[in-house]
């Protein structure tokens, strides 16, 4: 494996990952996990990502859609070999996205609502400042909206509920609760097939795929 | 083939491992291998008073008959048997039979003998072979490990030269015989042809060098025996078999048998080891890198490159030009080489760039940089830092352009480090070979923040930044470099800047205007018109829907290019759901990677 450029590979496609290409957002978070010690089978990956490229090298995000600013949040619970949770999570402003991440959770969540949860904090740093940018730079201050797919975190912004799977949750997540009870933020749910963060924490089947990228204005 | 004398058909060979040396037997039958095995097994263990350990043989049935078994079992002999068609596993003896044939064939050309001859020859090969050194026994021969003492090549002669024995058959009869020499028993043995005998004498002389000077020594008789026999022999499908004996502590032998009529030789030896490669997929990409490489940057990496490039000359005027433009800009002035300072180096940093509005396409690019990398924290600077956007902002900012349908400029500063005004004292050696006359000691005290330096962006930056606030410009909060100014009519205009790139967006082109004006009276600035790319990203616009379209393209082409993936398959999504990746896929050994 010496002789592969598998960081260098890698590397590009973190490029254009961040450039204009959320699609393959949690492709390049999966492959660059092991850039210390790649083996023949993350190779196999790197290439197939090429391979996807290749057959959308045409893609291009579209601004100039409509909506508001809108967060799409999914997490995948022990979605990671390690046992660690994803976090995913897309803002798009009128209908294309502005910003994107698909990353591992630091800590080990013990539950789906927990996962979600966590991805919801991750999200909502995102919202505070895009919020504050967009109101200093452009007067806008459109209420923000947040969805996410699991009923139950989305109770647990709201309310300050305790249960017994709820109670080792470390403080720093419930910051949220602070941010939305002061600020214009609506957390949400909405349905899994809707919610277009899907595609940032586990690979999709061809038709979402494509659903999840035309939410969010990436078109081919 | 029977060999002439006792008509044998066979050889056999013992090798000692210890010494390497080989004995060959010559054989009627196969079946007298056990016979023969066990004979010079009693020879050479009363001559060595050492005992046969191990015996490698092949799986040849000679070997591997109940007698041998039995042999070997009372004797306590261990046998090694290789596994089936693996005669390497008796590389030894297979060698010896391959280096005995070896002789056998050149010496019986040489000497332009028939093949019935063929058992002297390997006898005489043997003879040789165990005179000489052997690279397994640390050059030394055979002969002299075996024996102890070293080795006389005294009585060597060509094999197959013409040799005259003397003889006493009568006082009027002629005192030698004609014959040829064939091998080295007690004496010298000689064939001789007219008598079909073989003569050993130690009384014999030799005309070597006849046997240089022609090859017609071809003796008459044996060639016509030669045919007569060859009609009478019957071939026996060869079957190569061969052992061989080890000794663990040392001091055996081996047996080893071969027909001699091997047939036509397969020069296995002769190929050339083939060339283990690793596979191509893990090759090609690093492979094409290099090229890719080569081809794309023929550009000098370095002065003494320069200096020896063929196109040096066209280098020369463009360094010209960058220095005279750092003397238009007050970079530095010379003074004497200051005590106790450090002093930094410089480089040359050449460039070849794309630009399609020159003629050949081709901009060269001549930099002297400093070398920054010798700077040393809180004594040539303090911080660190560089003016870069966020890449949120910038697709927050693209975003604006597209609902507002603002205008969308792109600027460039030309050197724009140059700007900074350096804090700190620098002293920076002169570049080579282009010291100023008359000041070749000196060296350069830098005014401005040279490329190179550590806190060259940064002081870029400052001298910037305050420039934007003199224009009652303020940078937003939370991304130092977006700035922004509130017009009178109500609207924004924007400044994005990417350490030398900015973009501006106002939905007055006459504000952008005279900003550009504006920075152009306080920086060398290259009006790059409206947006056609940032950072690799390309930005078309249908303004009348008030779309805006971001690609990477380009880019997209130029990586997958460059890992060679240009003819591979498309794959519908990123990952598919078969790969499942973890990290025990890593490689765990330095053998895997």
């Amino acid at each position: 494996m010496e002789n592969v450029p598998y960081s260098s590979a890698v590397g590009s496609l973190m490029y254009l990952m961040m450039c204009t290409r959320p699609d393959i957002a949690q492709a390049v978070s999966v492959v660059s996990r092991y850039l210390d010690c790649p083996g023949k089978g993350h190779w196999e990956a790197v290439k197939w990502i090429f391979r996807y490229l290749k057959g959308t090298i045409n893609a291009h995000s579209e601004f100039g859609g409509n909506g508001i600013l809108t967060s799409y949040v999914d997490s995948d619970f022990g979605g990671d070999f390690d046992k660690r949770s994803l976090t995913g999570y897309v803002f798009t402003l009128r209908g294309c996205a502005i910003s994107w991440k698909s990353t591992l959770q630091s800590t080990v969540a013990l539950s789906s609502t927990e996962a979600e949860y966590m991805a919801i904090t991750e999200a909502i740093k995102e919202v505070i400042w895009l919020k504050v940018f967009l109101g200093e730079i452009a007067s806008l201050g459109d209420p923000i909206m947040v969805f996410c797919d699991n009923q139950s975190a989305v109770y647990l912004t709201n309310d300050r509920m305790f249960h017994e799977r709820t109670k080792h949750i470390d403080i720093r997540y419930h910051f949220v609760r602070d941010v939305i009870s002061k600020s214009n933020v609506l957390v949400k749910k909405i349905s899994t097939e809707a919610n277009s963060a899907d595609m940032l924490t586990k690979p999709l089947p061809i038709a979402k795929f494509k659903f999840c990228s035309k939410t969010i204005s990436i078109c081919c | 083939m029977p060999s002439k004398g006792n008509g044998s058909r066979y050889m056999l060979t013992f090798i000692d491992d210890f010494s390497r040396k080989v004995w060959a037997y010559f054989l009627k039958e196969k079946s007298e291998a056990f016979k023969v095995f066990k004979e010079s097994k009693t020879l050479l263990e009363n001559q060595t008073r050492k005992k046969i350990k191990r015996l490698m043989i092949d799986n040849g049935l000679e070997f591997c008959n109940h007698q041998f078994d039995e042999f070997c079992k009372a004797k306590g002999i261990a046998r090694h048997k290789t596994v089936v068609n693996t005669p390497q596993q008796n590389g030894v003896a297979e060698r010896m039979n391959c280096t005995l044939l070896e002789r056998d064939r050149c010496m019986l050309s040489n000497a332009g003998f028939g093949k019935e001859l063929w058992a002297e020859a390997i006898s005489t090969g043997c003879y040789l072979v165990n005179r000489s050194p052997n690279t397994s026994i640390q050059c030394k021969t055979p002969e002299e490990v075996w024996s102890g003492k070293p080795t006389d090549y005294s009585n060597l002669r060509v094999f197959g030269c013409p040799a005259y024995v003397h003889v006493n058959e009568g006082k009027l009869e002629a005192r030698a015989k004609k014959g040829v020499f064939v091998g080295y028993p007690m004496g010298y043995k000689v064939w001789c042809p007219t008598s079909s005998k073989f003569l050993i004498s130690r009384d014999v002389t030799f005309d070597e060098p006849a046997l240089l000077k022609s090859k017609d020594v071809v003796l008459k008789p044996t060639i016509m025996e030669n045919e007569k026999i060859d009609k009478k022999v019957q071939f026996e499908v060869p079957v190569q078999q061969s052992d061989e004996e080890e000794a663990i502590p040392h001091k055996d032998a081996h047996p080893e048998e071969q027909e001699v009529e091997a047939e036509p030789y397969l020069l296995a030896r002769q190929c050339e080891r083939r060339e283990i490669r690793k596979p191509m997929r893990y090759v090609d990409f690093a492979y094409c890198f290099a090229v890719a490489k080569e081809v794309e940057y023929s550009e000098p990496s370095s002065y003494k490159e320069f200096i020896s490039s063929k196109n040096a000359t066209d280098w020369v005027s463009h360094m010209n030009e960058e220095l005279q433009s750092l003397e238009r800009n007050y970079t530095w002035t010379l003074v004497k080489p200051p005590n106790g300072k450090k002093i930094v180096g410089c480089k040359w940093v050449f460039k070849k760039k794309v630009d399609g509005s020159r003629p050949k396409g081709l901009r060269y690019k001549a930099r002297l940089v400093a070398k920054g990398f010798s700077q040393v924290q809180g004594v040539n600077f303090n911080e660190v830092f560089s003016p870069v956007v966020k890449h949120t902002s910038i697709q927050v900012f693209i975003s604006l352009v597209a609902i507002k349908d603002l205008e969308f400029e792109q600027l460039d500063v030309i050197i724009a480090f140059l700007h900074g005004d350096l804090e700190e004292q620098i002293y920076m050696k002169q570049s080579e070979s282009f010291e100023v006359v008359g000041k070749e000691n000196h060296v350069c005290f830098l005014k401005k923040s040279l490329y190179g330096l550590k806190q060259s962006p940064q002081q870029w930056y400052k001298k910037f930044e305050s420039f934007m606030v003199s224009i009652n410009f303020s940078s937003s909060n939370y991304d130092i470099c977006v700035y922004f100014k509130k017009l009178s009519s109500g609207e924004f205009i924007y400044l994005l800047l990417y350490v030398d790139d900015m973009l501006i967006a106002a939905s007055n082109m006459e504000e952008i205007v005279r900003l550009k004006e504006q920075l152009g009276s306080a920086f060398e600035m290259k009006d790059l018109r409206a947006t056609k790319r940032i950072l690799g990203m390309e930005i078309s616009r249908d303004r009348p829907n008030r779309k805006l379209f971001l690609s990477q393209k380009e880019f997209v082409g130029k990586v997958i290019r460059h890992f060679s993936m240009e003819k591979a398959k498309i794959a519908s999504t990123p990952l598919a759901t078969h790969f499942k990746l973890s990290a025990t896929m890593s490689p765990k050994s330095e053998y895997e990677k």
